[in-house]
């Protein structure tokens, strides 16, 4: 096996060394082609850039490469080539960015991932801003790799520092941040919490979620009405299983914590960390959990595990799920409800900001980020019956109209000329209406004058009816050392803003941390014996003690908990 | 050593903005016949030194920069990976001048 591993590297770095292109320009013509395709990925081992090939074998896409020193490391990439091949149909191209956050190096990212950033070969704007408020966590769970341990400095980046990440990310070109995502660490440990989400929202945020375990806000629900209040818009709420056994971290708090969501109106995104053997034998029941607290959660967003340091590849194997894995299990564990093809590549609404630029003639915030990294659906559920969009939806034909028709306008060349818009938007208004099955689709909706009102009039309002009543099922998976696909990271679209002024892509943040994430918070952070000193109320170390039997007593554990089968 | 704000004592620590004082940009030109694959990896390697706060090198034009704590010895570093240099400039700039830089 390795034998015929090793041919094919070769195969692919003569090849690449004919062309005497082993650069980033190779890594961006490649994207969208059909497999193999050649790129770059790391040395587990060393972190060295190596050339790489994606490719399919038996049915399966691999990522491939040969280190000089450490031999050849042949990763799983996505369990399914027939699914892959489908999402590469959505490769969407990218605009690139007008700014450089490495102004002073003036790189243009030769070197990546060595050179974020954003360096200006960078593809994509930000579509969601994540910043670390704090490296502390109450909690010590096992896999988590990103929370100080005792004695380690502590991070927690000043207001001043923070305002001035939101301003960078404001500054973004063509189209600013508008999304951000307050991270740790455990984000509620801050106690100038609520100042930082009020300034936020002062500094143009729209969209502003937090990311947490949900545990404070059981504790103390007035904390989810204050950061409803201040401006937080969703919980990003971690949950990686329906049993204590599958979710340690928070399954006794869960209830309470929804219920405090619940009564300050804050829509909640559950985030289970997918791990083969682990979990993945409940991520029907995790939609069904999802369902039957209906009211509160809007969303599933399914993280398939990325390792973290060095790893066995017998352990990488027992664990590694993919997206397409993962979305075959819910098909299974859904009794054939929300089928495989009911997902679609996150670029695939590329067509969408396609033909309203086309319409406005303005820039767009856009969503073209690498069709390997995630994939989404969305279920309608009238408390009853659970029916997925792209039942009653013809999507694909709906992109592809969106496409066309944008193509259309901008070869006309007349933006600004009002018929052109006018009939390109009755001929919206038909192909809508072919689109959509009439019979199939759920009682109250009116999902064409919803489409039509947002694509055409930019009129958002029917589209919170249209989500009251919509369960987002999403998957998102972030790349480690193991599968690294610099195709990807180019596209990245989840940015981490840096108190530097850097803006550095997620996968690059966090898998190559010793030159980012550590290096930069190392730099920021106060020793631990200072900041114990500075906040003498409590230890950064402190703890989280559980009471179970308190928590599973109680009524609302068991109503959040309900047995009520939706599939 | 300009990196103090830690040995300030705690006084008005959490109003300070910036970590360092001041940062050192030094640009040179290198001699080596390196491959594409070489010079990223010098890149990453100088990268792993806390004093190296950012580093490019350019394979087509075997330019190099640095930018450091002013305490880094960049000669010694850069000698450490086997680069033979020839420094061209030695700037330096204010560590808030170099956010400030950096957030456009």
């Amino acid at each position: 096996m390795a034998k015929k591993n090793l041919g094919r590297i070769s195969f692919f770095e003569n090849k690449l060394s004919e062309k005497n292109s082993f650069c980033g320009s190779v890594v961006s013509n490649s994207y969208g082609s059909k497999l193999p395709y050649k790129t770059r990925s790391l040395c587990p081992e060393c972190t060295r850039v190596l050339p790489a090939t994606v490719y399919a074998k038996k049915g399966k896409v691999f990522i491939s490469r040969k280190c000089p020193l450490h031999g050849v490391f042949d990763e799983i990439y996505w369990e399914s080539a027939s699914e892959f091949e489908r999402a590469r149909k959505f490769a969407h191209k990218s605009r690139g960015i007008g700014t450089s956050n490495v102004s002073v190096t003036k790189n243009s990212g030769t070197n990546c991932p060595f050179d974020c950033g954003l360096c200006t070969n960078h593809q994509n704007h930000t579509a969601l801003a994540n910043m670390v408020l704090t490296n502390r966590c109450d909690l010590s769970c096992w896999y988590c790799f990103f929370y100080a341990k005792d004695g380690d400095p502590i991070y927690e980046p000043t207001i001043e520092q923070i305002d001035k990440m939101f301003l960078n990310l404001k500054a973004q070109k063509p189209v600013a941040t508008n999304a951000i995502q307050f991270t740790g660490g455990e984000p509620t440990l801050r106690k100038d919490l609520i100042q930082i989400i009020k300034l936020a929202k002062k500094r143009g945020f729209e969209h502003i979620q937090l990311n947490t375990h949900g545990i404070n806000f059981a504790l103390n629900p007035k904390l989810a009405k204050d950061v409803a209040k201040a401006g937080v818009s969703t919980i990003y709420m971690s949950f990686d299983g329906v049993t204590a056994k599958s979710n340690p971290k928070n399954h006794y708090e869960i209830p309470r914590a929804l219920d405090a969501c619940r009564a300050a109106k804050l829509a909640v995104v559950l985030v289970p960390t997918v791990i083969k053997g682990v979990n993945d034998g409940e991520l029907g029941e995790i939609i069904n959990f999802a369902l039957n607290n209906f009211d509160v959660v809007r969303g599933v967003n399914f993280q398939p595990v990325s390792f973290v340091g060095r790893m066995p590849k017998s352990l990488r194997n027992k664990e590694r799920i993919t997206i397409p894995r993962a979305e075959k299990l819910i098909e299974e564990q859904t009794k054939g409800i929300i089928k495989q093809n009911y997902f679609f590549t996150v670029p695939c609404v590329s067509s969408v900001t396609n033909f309203v630029e086309a319409i406005t003639g303005s820039n767009q915030y856009s969503l073209s980020t690498h069709y390997g990294c995630g994939a989404a659906s969305y279920l309608f559920f009238d408390g009853e019956k659970v029916i997925p969009l792209p039942e009653f939806f013809d999507v694909v034909s709906f992109f592809d109209f969106l496409n066309k028709s944008a193509q259309r306008i901008k070869s006309y060349k007349l933006y600004n000329f009002k018929s052109t818009r006018i009939i390109e938007s009755a001929k919206l208004l038909i192909e809508l209406t072919k689109c959509v099955d009439s019979k199939k689709v759920p009682k109250g909706i009116d999902l064409v004058k919803m489409l039509v009102d947002v694509l055409v009039k930019h009129d958002y309002s029917s589209l919170g009816k249209f989500s009251d009543k919509t369960l987002f099922i999403g998957m998102m998976h972030f790349m480690d050392s193991y599968n690294y696909d610099q195709q990807r990271v180019e596209r990245c679209q989840i940015h981490y803003a840096m108190p530097d002024g850097r803006i550095i892509p997620f996968c690059a943040f966090n898998v190559i941390p010793q030159i980012y994430r550590d290096k930069v918070q190392k730099a920021y952070a106060l020793p631990w014996e200072e900041w114990s000193k500075l906040n003498s109320d409590k230890s950064p170390g402190l703890k989280y003690k559980r009471n179970v039997d308190k928590f599973e007593n109680e009524e609302i554990y068991k109503k959040t908990y309900l047995e009520k089968n939706n599939f | 050593m300009k990196q103090t704000i830690f040995k300030k004592g705690l006084k008005g620590f959490a109003q300070k903005k910036y970590p360092f004082e001041e940062v050192k940009i030094v640009s040179f030109s290198y001699t080596n016949t390196l491959t594409k694959e070489e010079t990223a990896f010098l890149q990453y390697q100088l990268l792993l030194n806390q004093g190296v706060l950012q580093a490019h090198l350019e394979y087509s034009t075997k330019q190099g920069i640095l930018v450091g704590l002013i305490t880094t010895d960049f000669s010694s570093e850069l000698k450490k990976l086997g680069l033979e240099v020839k420094f061209n400039l030695v700037e330096w700039m204010t560590y808030k001048e170099f956010v400030e830089k950096n957030s456009r």
